[in-house]
């Protein structure tokens, strides 16, 4: 069919994976009764002032995130209708659960500020919105918010004016004390545009060195991993207390599935309840909506408290349903009509379908219906076939695809690596390591009995108990605090084996005497200090996202879902020395005697520092002998760039990737 | 003479009592805001008499009055049917769970709440099965389960008098008779005329009522199904259990169902990954599709 050969394929992009892109073609008929259900519930928390929730379900593919963009994109629409003085727009926060029960309320925080702090093109992020919005209730603000906005922000190069506007501003609108004042203090400078990147680092809870979070003028506490994420909890209600009637906040959780690392552990689910209650009872003007897949909702159902569950979908329960035939037809036509020069010629085609065949595409449709994923992929197959004039493709399940498997895990490993920081090594490891165990060793297991302090993940197996310890506190006295806890563990005998793991772009600098003693402690003892190359981070955050990602039926291969047992079984088949090796890099049997030496640790602190400097200043600056600098180099090229023969500069070595 | 208060008062009150789970004493209230409040604890009572004139908060007078925000009382209703359960409790034994679930409240609220779900057909009042005390269950009773023992008794006399009719003069067909007209005079209002035709039902309205009864059920058992939510097919299957005993009839009335789209089906996306016995528990298709939910279609 020549007509079209030139055409784009209107029914490619069949999964919506982020609900802050508004939907490519949006049918209003389709789902209507859970989207209603939703801006009802929104509705509820504008004019009764509570917090409410609503829980949505359905088949892998059948347009949860698709309903969540939709919804999104009506708020703006409304309050573009409404006007200046008028309905506002919500704040709408994203969550995909990847994470473990541990770390709930600092991924939940990590995932609210990113929203919060997200801006497009030239507007006023979500933050700026809402703070803006409670300056002009309060009367602090007047007239043009941004305009206001801008002034101040001109003003506060020159004076002192955060300690004058904000002060006032929290006395009036905080009267139940949530919002700290370290808290104030960084809402302030966001506010006012200063030290935007370290106040959102804060923010999000990363740990900050002192003297960075000397410039913010905050102190630092050495905090336990249960008082991060208390404060993580206290930081998001606080948040979630700046919402207003008129601008409510909703939070969309999705991936609920990934809380769960098997069909046996409930420790993610049970905390998935808890954190919403706690959202429920603690905040007003807020909306929580759930998504999970229908095959998941009986596993909620057992495993969830049931006042929990009364809270998860207080206001509603709805299901997306598959698409009957006259939906599904609507979906067609109205990807087609998206097209200017498709729709042009389909004007003149007299056919509702066409370039499709009707008798073609109804086979799809069961019964029962089809889900709108399955639907547009079968129809993309069609349309490439009619353009290349092939017969049409039988409706097949696809088959098992190794290629495709092998495609998704690389694509998720490169987007890893491009995007990777150290502040999210302890997400990648307290998620990814435990589901990594449970694949490949079968005789491990994690423990669920409470770790010692210090210690955040043990697993017990053949060889006893081996305790893991994440190490990455960038803030010094807080380091020293979690080094300190390690060391009775070991004498007490209460592991078999202690691991203690800091991210390689996180060395110890020179003035970190301290910490270096306790480390050395460590090692007298008997614990092993691993670094793993941000590769094999970024293979370990590929992985657990692919595994996530099936759990949740968002790995479509051609309409059809692929389950977590299948990409468990294709990574085992496939992947197995692979996954031992990765395995082996974060839980060593032995210490490796070349792995780590504190003239290499003095290294990559010195490159990090100054990207460039040569072997001689090297030498110079750690008052070593040149020819010590280049025999720890020998076998570290992957840490450290080096030029020359001999090695003459080093450099800061950044992934392949990363480019 | 009513009091007035600054709207951030009367904003701090209902935080108040939003925040809390259970009503309030005047004292209670006054301990939690008292610090910040601009009002004297004087004036509190009156306050709350006000605002419960107004229709803003419910109260219950009594020597130490105790104030309540009206939505706290469905949070009340919701917990009255935990407290039930899938069981049938007595009076007693569910004041018993209700002292310890509904902390605060006065003993005559809470049986009004009581009254109220009664009314509202979400509890139901079943006459005792053993004694003088009735129950209270969260599920309709089954007439069957009171009057199955005394009618298997009724029939193994008629049945016994029959065997042993001939000795006694009279032939079996005499004391069915017999017993069918003790029956009619006992019951006029349930039995038909005995001159009408029964007319059979044609096998289509037959299939079209039970049908029908499956979609009735659904929302009987599970009234959030009339929103959109997701029902079990298990679960619904185990409740029509006496309706339709079959598997294999329940699952085509259920696929019936789904290709009128009066309901829809939700297929389990990874079957294989699932027990033979769970997997089997679903309806299934015959094409290798598996279904685990049902839900009305709007």
């Amino acid at each position: 069919m020549d007509v079209i050969k030139t055409l784009p394929n209107p029914f490619r992009s069949s999964v919506v994976s982020d609900p802050w892109l508004p939907p490519e073609t949006d049918v209003q008929s389709v789902h209507q009764t859970a989207f209603a259900r939703c801006c009802e519930a929104i509705a509820v928390v504008r004019s009764r002032q509570r917090a409410t929730s609503v829980l949505l379900h359905g088949e892998a593919g059948s347009g949860k995130t698709h309903l969540l963009a939709r919804l999104r994109a009506h708020l703006i629409a409304e309050a573009k209708a409404d006007g200046p003085g008028g309905v506002q727009e919500a704040v709408f926060i994203s969550v995909r659960l990847q994470t473990s029960a541990r770390m709930i309320w600092r991924h939940l925080l990590r995932r609210t500020v990113d929203d919060l702090l997200r801006r497009e093109g030239n507007n006023l992020s979500q933050l700026e919105r809402l703070l803006l919005h409670r300056l002009g209730e309060t009367g602090l603000a007047i007239g043009d918010g941004r305009r206001w906005l801008t002034q101040k922000r001109d003003e506060s190069q020159n004076q002192n004016l955060l300690r004058h506007l904000i002060e006032p501003f929290f006395e009036r609108i905080d009267v139940a004390g949530r919002i700290g004042y370290q808290l104030r203090i960084v809402l302030g400078f966001l506010l006012l545009g200063q030290h935007r990147g370290l106040a959102g680092a804060w923010l999000r809870g990363e740990s900050l060195p002192e003297a960075e979070l000397e410039k913010l003028g905050l102190a630092g506490d050495a905090e336990s991993e249960e008082e991060l994420e208390e404060r993580a909890f206290r930081t998001v209600i606080a948040l979630a207390s700046l919402a207003t009637s008129e601008l409510p906040i909703i939070f969309c959780f999705d991936q609920i599935e990934a809380l769960q690392l098997d069909g046996q552990d409930r420790t993610g689910l049970v905390a998935f309840g808890q954190m919403m209650s706690a959202l429920h009872a603690e905040s007003r003007h807020v909306l929580l909506i759930s998504c999970i897949q229908s095959a998941f909702l009986d596993t909620l159902h057992r495993t969830v408290r049931t006042s929990d569950l009364a809270r998860i979908s207080e206001y509603a329960e709805t299901s997306l349903n598959a698409l009957t035939w006259s939906e599904g037809l609507k979906l067609i036509r109205a990807r087609m009509e998206k097209t200017p020069e498709l729709s042009a010629l389909r004007a003149s085609a007299g056919d509702a379908l066409w370039p499709l065949d009707e008798a073609e595409v109804k086979t799809i449709f069961t019964p029962t219906g089809c889900t709108a994923r399955m639907l547009l992929s079968y129809c993309a197959e069609l349309f490439e076939a009619k353009r290349s004039g092939d017969q049409a493709p039988p409706h097949e399940p696809a088959p098992a695809a190794n290629l495709f498997l092998d495609q998704e895990l690389e694509s998720r490993k490169k987007k890893s690596l491009e995007g990777s920081v150290s502040s999210q090594t302890d997400q990648i490891i307290t998620h990814g390591l435990p589901a990594l165990i449970q694949l490949v060793r079968n005789k491990w297991r994690q423990s669920d009995k409470r770790p010692p302090p210090g210690v955040d993940l043990v697993f017990e197996g053949p060889h006893g108990r081996v305790g893991l310890s994440l190490c990455n506190q960038q803030h010094y006295p807080s380091l020293s605090t979690k080094l300190g806890h390690l060391i009775n563990p070991l004498r007490e005998k209460q592991l078999d084996r202690l691991v203690v793991l800091r991210d390689s772009r996180l060395p110890l600098g020179p003035k970190a005497r301290v910490n270096r003693a306790k480390r050395d402690q460590l090692l007298q003892h008997g614990a092993l200090w691993i670094e793993p190359s941000i590769e094999s981070l970024a293979v370990l955050d590929a992985l657990r996202q692919l595994l996530a990602d099936a759990n949740s039926g968002e790995i479509d291969n051609r309409g059809h879902p692929i389950g977590r047992r299948t990409v468990e079984d294709w990574l085992l088949s496939n992947l197995n020395s692979d996954l031992n090796d990765l395995l082996e890099q974060m839980l060593p049997e032995e210490a490796d005697p070349h792995q780590f030496s504190e003239l290499l640790e003095a290294l990559c602190e010195l490159v990090e520092r100054h990207y460039l400097v040569s072997v001689g200043d090297a030498a110079a600056m750690l008052s070593r002998e040149e020819r010590e600098v280049i025999d720890h180099l020998e076998s570290q090229t992957d840490r450290i760039g080096v030029l020359g023969e001999p090695p003459a500069v080093l450099f800061r070595l950044v992934p392949d990737h990363a480019l | 003479m009513s009091i007035q208060i600054s709207a951030e008062d009367r904003d701090l009150l209902f935080r108040a009592f939003q925040q809390s789970s259970q009503p309030l004493t005047a004292k209670k209230l006054w301990d939690g805001i008292g610090k910040v409040s601009r009002f004297k604890e004087s004036e509190l009572h009156g306050v709350l008499n006000d605002l419960a004139k107004e229709g803003s908060l419910k109260t219950h007078r009594a020597q130490r009055s105790v104030f309540w925000l009206p939505a706290l009382e469905e949070e009340a209703k919701t917990k009255i049917l935990q407290a039930l359960g899938d069981e049938r409790l007595s009076k007693s034994a569910l004041e018993n769970r209700l002292k310890s679930r509904l902390v605060g409240w006065p003993v005559q609220q809470r049986e009004n709440l009581l009254t109220r779900l009664v009314a509202a057909k979400s509890v139901y009042k079943l006459p005792p099965l053993k004694g003088n005390y009735g129950l209270y269950s969260a599920r309709p009773a089954d007439p069957r389960e009171y009057l199955d023992k005394a009618f298997t008794e009724l029939a193994r006399k008629i049945l016994r008098l029959a065997e042993n009719s001939e000795p006694a003069g009279f032939t079996p067909e005499r004391v069915f008779a017999v017993a069918e007209e003790l029956w009619r005079s006992a019951f006029p209002q349930a039995v038909t005329a005995p001159s009408a035709p029964v007319i059979e039902k044609k096998e289509g309205e037959k299939e079209k009522d039970l049908n029908d009864a499956i979609i009735g059920r659904m929302l009987q058992r599970w009234p959030a199904a009339a929103g959109g939510a997701l029902v079990s097919v298990t679960e619904l299957r185990r409740e029509l259990d006496a309706e339709i005993p079959q598997k294999e009839d329940f699952d085509r009335r259920i696929l019936e169902l789904a290709a009128t789209e009066k309901i829809a089906l939700h297929r389990h996306d990874y079957p294989a990954n699932l027990e033979p016995t769970e997997r089997e528990a679903l309806v299934t298709d015959n094409h290798g599709n598996f279904y685990i939910g049902i839900a009305l279609r709007a």
